[in-house]
């Protein structure tokens, strides 16, 4: 029979046609996928690397003596985009990793206010620098249940230091046992007249840790308490049009001596017979 | 007819001779015939005369012939003359003869017709048969005979058979003993011939020899037979004393008693001995005995102790201990008993008797006892009972008088309201025999406080003691400050202990006890206190100190541990107060107790460990020697060096004063090592500059240290601050009675700690009788904190000291 007579050779190449196209589509959903995923995968690193830079520069701002802070105070200012060499902590790739990554960090002085808190662990002491005030009163309010002993102390140690202590109000120690302490106001407050010279005030905190917020009398505001440092750590890709970053503020109080110091006789683990 | 006539008149003539011959017939009326004496009968012509005693001395007048005519009163001048009697006594005649001495006031004899006469017959006695002492055997030694040594009773039958009819009327009876060292006794020489009407008699001769002897009788005209002769040899009684003889008490009045505790020994060591040598046995006894009312003894049975059997030859021992029961409390008698092979009880039990003599009152006489025929073979013994003593002890501090107990008797608490809580007060009992009785802690479940049960009896010193530990738990002296009750000779003063004598003479005895607190040396302290946590269980003292009640504290000193009106901190309890139990921490009695730190706080995490930039000493901080006196200590370095170069540097000081460069500051220097620093001498500084000792090695303060008056402003002797990873300890006296210690002052803070080592601050002195002024005082300077607080901020330096903190606080954006 004689009809028309096709040629079969066009079949195996549609065949092949179709079969390119399903796996060049399905190729291509896979790289849609990986690319996404790749896009993600920078985006963590990069916020882990600024972070560990920004963690990095307040670590090494931290381990500066005071004297040296004093000066990076009026040098570090915050300038992210022209920062002085002195504020910048360089971490330079390597030849595995080619990323770069620095913190940008801002020094200041913190506590120059009319109020100022402060975080003290159980057991432990903390200080308020009163350097420069004399006279007046100091309010110190806390809502934790804790038992505040505090003791203001002078420049010229002549002068009598002050101490006392005082519980929370309306609070329970589980263990503590208390005789003749001051209690807290009504509003979790006590006043501690300030004197003349006072240097530091200083609080040791039983029973529990404690946030306690200082104010002064007279709307004054407390001396510099400490220094922040605030430490911005990005990357330095170069070409990159990212501009990722993340900032740490660490406050660091100026340098006292421990609760220890306070008393005259102190044993801390045996027994005083 | 006539023969028959002669002969029959030969017969009557040969008859009337043979009795004139045989029975000798006398008559009346003369003095008594002769070999007769008052007592004696005789035949005279068929009458029986009796011769007596004339009981008047007669008046001898001179015979005139005729008996029945009374005499012209004449003097009687010789024998023969008629003696004029006294009627009453002569009833048959008036008249008697003057026999042989005829003398004006010697008794006289006359003879009287009492009866009619016999005849009779006279012939040999028979022979004696003798009895004792066995013929061959031999005898014992008596002590018991009024004359002293060797002697024997010797005897033999009473002999029925005299021979003679009319018994003494032929002469008197009696026998013949020869005794002789010689057989036969009856030769020529022997030792005994004793003519005697008894058939026994005593013999004293020699031990060991041996001795003849026979007996023969005699009737007064003819002699028996001698008997069968024997022999004997005195044997020697085994003897048996005590060599000692010990109860368990010291030797006391009255010094032949021994005194003995039931459950104690009576020791004793006896010698048996028999110089002959044949000792059988021997045997120690005991015998109880009880007074009755009257005072009288009453013997209970005898009752062998110890059975020494055989004891032979010459001699034996018996030593050993008689160990008394619970039930034998009384009175006994030990003695001993020996035998020989005689089986008689040798000397001095068997063969004595008398009453046993008392040694005697020497105190030195261990060998106590009675002697009994000269051997110490007895004693008495008392057995005294185990006692039991108890009593109250009360609280007498503020007692004057300890007549009676008090109200804060410890005692039980179920038994009243006036109790005291029981305390770990301990008592200790001792004397001679008891020796140190365990540690007895209060009775709280018994109707007294203490009690010692079981105790021996002592007439020695006794002693009650309070136990040294007590007086470590809380920094009191306890002292025994009385006694009361039933014990007599009592007296105490104020001490540890208390003796007395005879405590025990009842059971129970009841000896009630006060004590009376004194303080220990104490601290004073100018500044607050911080005693410690630990994590021991029970729960600890953080903070122990006994302060002298108001009255006895020196003036201007509070009596409070805290001169100043400070709080007390303590991570635990604590257990401050005076003697009266009032609280002592301070006047104000502020304290914040049972702090609970957590483990990280400073200084537990705190290493002691000099900062990097510390200079050594020697080296570029100086040389040991000048390190104080060279004024070249710069308040803004830190210093590291050995406990032995600070003590060179102490030493060096001499009575100088140290110098830092900058007045007013403080300078902190670290001590390596263990090896302690030794603070001999003051160690101040000449101006308001201190030093801050960080010290790894402990730290002692010698004695020498010190203000025998101190005041309240007294100045420091160690003008440093100290923070110490091992004991700060003040050396104390060992003798605060005799050596008391001094005041020593010294600056604070003084801070130890460490959680590994836990060290302390020992407060070691004692000023004894003056214990009214502290022992230690520790100010507090606050200069350390101030100065140094201002150095730390000013340095150029990251915590140049090693000392400072800072409060941080971190936020991430």
């Amino acid at each position: 029979m004689s009809y028309f007579k096709l040629n079969s050779k066009g079949q195996t190449l549609l065949t092949v046609i179709v079969a390119m196209t399903i796996v060049l589509a399905i190729g291509v959903g896979v790289s849609l996928r990986l690319l996404s995923s790749s896009q993600r995968v920078s985006s963590t690193d990069t916020a882990a690397r600024v972070l560990a830079a920004a963690e990095g520069g307040a670590e090494q701002f931290l381990i500066k003596p005071f004297t040296e802070l004093a000066t990076l105070e009026s040098i570090c200012q915050g300038d992210i985009q022209n920062p002085a060499p002195e504020c910048v902590v360089d971490y330079p790739g390597s030849s595995s990793d080619n990323i770069d990554s620095i913190a940008v960090v801002k020094v200041s002085t913190y506590g120059e206010d009319n109020a100022v808190e402060i975080k003290i662990p159980k057991d432990q002491t903390a200080e308020f620098n009163l350097d420069g005030l004399s006279g007046g009163d100091a309010s110190l309010c806390w809502a934790d249940t804790s038992l505040l002993s505090y003791t203001i102390y002078r420049n010229n140690a002549f002068e009598p230091y002050f101490n006392g202590v005082v519980n929370c109000n309306g609070c329970s120690h589980s263990t503590l046992n208390v005789n003749n302490a001051a209690t807290a106001n009504a509003s979790g407050c006590f006043t501690v007249p300030l004197g003349t010279n006072p240097l530091g005030l200083r609080i040791t905190s039983y029973g529990a840790s404690s946030r306690i917020t200082a104010t002064l009398s007279g709307g004054r505001d407390f001396p510099v308490q400490g220094y922040e440092i605030l430490s911005t750590g990005m990357l330095t890709v170069p070409g990159s049009q990212e501009q990722a970053v993340r900032t740490v503020k660490v406050r660091v109080s100026y340098p006292f001596l421990p609760g220890l110091f306070d008393h005259a006789l102190y044993s801390n683990d045996g027994v005083i017979r | 007819m006539i023969k028959a006539k002669y002969i029959s008149l030969l017969l009557f003539i040969f008859t009337l001779g043979v009795v004139f011959f045989s029975s000798r017939s006398v008559y009346a009326c003369h003095p008594c015939a002769w070999g007769y004496g008052p007592g004696d009968t005789y035949c005279i012509g068929g009458n029986l005369y009796e011769c007596r005693q004339c009981t008047n001395s007669p008046t001898c007048i001179r015979n005139n012939g005729d008996e029945t005519v009374p005499p012209a009163a004449a003097t009687p001048q010789n024998v023969g003359d008629r003696c004029k009697l006294d009627p009453a006594n002569v009833p048959s005649y008036k008249w008697d003869w003057c026999d042989n001495t005829c003398a004006v006031g010697v008794p006289d004899v006359y003879d009287v017709i009492i009866d009619t006469c016999v005849s009779c017959t006279v012939s040999s006695p028979g022979q004696v048969q003798l009895s004792t002492p066995d013929n061959g055997g031999i005898t014992g030694a008596d002590y018991d005979l009024a004359t002293p040594g060797y002697q024997v009773r010797i005897d033999w039958h009473s002999l029925n058979n005299w021979g003679d009819s009319c018994g003494n009327a032929t002469g008197p009876d009696v026998y013949e003993l020869y005794i002789s060292t010689n057989t036969p006794a009856t030769a020529a020489t022997p030792i005994i011939i004793n003519r005697s009407a008894g058939s026994e008699y005593v013999f004293t001769g020699t031990p060991g020899t041996t001795y003849y002897w026979a007996v023969r009788a005699y009737n007064g005209h003819q002699y028996g037979a001698y008997s069968s002769e024997w022999n004997f040899k005195f044997n020697m009684y085994p003897q048996a004393e005590f060599q000692t003889l010990e109860g368990s008490f010291p030797n006391q009045p009255p010094y032949n008693v021994i005194e003995v505790s039931s459950g104690q020994f009576v020791n004793y060591v006896t010698r048996i001995t028999d110089v002959d040598g044949n000792l059988n046995s021997a045997g120690l006894y005991r015998r109880k005995f009880t007074y009755d009312n009257n005072g009288q003894m009453q013997w209970a049975g005898a009752e062998q102790l110890v059975d020494q059997e055989p004891c032979l030859g010459s001699s034996c021992n018996i030593s050993g201990g008689w160990l008394p029961a619970s039930g034998d409390n009384g009175y006994w008698w030990l003695y001993l008993k020996a035998f020989d092979q005689t089986n008689i009880p040798g000397s001095p039990y068997g063969k004595c008797s008398g009453d046993p003599v008392p040694l005697g009152n020497n105190p030195t006489n261990t060998n106590v006892g009675w002697e009994f025929c000269g051997h110490r073979s007895r004693a008495m013994v008392q057995v005294r009972s185990n006692l039991n003593l108890q009593g109250y002890i009360w609280d007498a501090t503020s007692v004057n008088s300890c007549s009676s107990v008090s109200l804060n008797t410890i005692r039980n608490n179920a038994l009243g309201n006036n109790d005291v809580t029981p305390s770990p007060l301990q008592l200790r009992f001792s004397n001679p025999d008891n020796g140190v009785t365990p540690a007895q802690n209060w009775s709280p479940n018994q109707n007294f406080s203490y009690r010692f049960n079981n105790l021996i009896h002592s007439t020695g010193t006794s002693t009650l003691a309070m136990t040294t530990s007590f007086m470590s738990n809380d920094n009191f002296r306890y002292k025994l400050k009385c006694l009361n009750g039933n014990v007599t000779n009592t007296s105490v003063t104020s001490a540890i202990s208390a003796s007395f004598n005879t405590v025990v003479t009842n059971d129970p005895n009841t000896l009630h006890l006060g004590f009376e607190k004194t303080s220990t040396g104490w601290f004073s302290v100018s500044g607050t206190v911080y005693g410690g946590y630990s994590t021991g269980s029970p729960i600890d003292q953080s903070i122990v100190e006994a302060v002298p009640s108001a009255s006895n504290v020196a003036p201007n000193f509070p009596p409070y541990m805290i001169r100043s009106n400070n709080f007390t901190y303590a991570g635990e309890a604590t257990d401050v107060k005076n003697i009266l139990g009032q609280a002592a921490l301070s006047q104000s009695n502020r304290f914040v107790k049972n702090i609970r730190p957590e483990a990280d706080t400073w200084p537990n995490s705190y290493s002691y460990q000099a900062p990097a930039g510390a200079l050594p000493v020697p080296g570029a901080g100086g040389t040991c020697t000048g390190f104080l006196t060279s004024g070249n200590i710069d308040v803004d370095e830190t210093y590291v060096m050995s406990a032995a170069c600070f003590n060179q540097a102490i030493n060096t000081l001499g009575s100088n004063e140290y110098e830092v460069n900058s007045p007013g500051g403080v300078a902190v220097v670290y001590i390596t090592g263990t090896n302690p620093v030794i603070i001999n001498r003051p160690v101040r500084s000449q101006d308001r500059s201190r030093i801050l000792l960080v010290s790894a090695a402990p730290i002692d303060v010698i004695r020498a240290v010190g203000y025998p008056t101190p005041s309240i402003g007294s100045r420091a002797h160690v003008e440093l601050g100290i923070l110490a990873q091992r004991n700060v300890t003040f050396i104390g006296t060992a003798d605060e009675i005799n050596d008391p210690d001094t005041t020593i002052v010294v600056e604070g803070p003084l801070v130890v700690g460490d959680k590994t080592l836990v060290p302390l601050v020992k407060f070691d002195r004692d000023r004894g009788s003056t214990n009214n002024y502290p022992a230690h005082m520790v100010n507090y300077n606050e200069d350390y904190l101030v100065i140094l607080a201002k150095q730390v901020r000013a340095s150029n330096a990251l915590n140049a000291y090693g000392l400072s903190v800072v409060n941080i606080s971190w936020e991430v954006e």
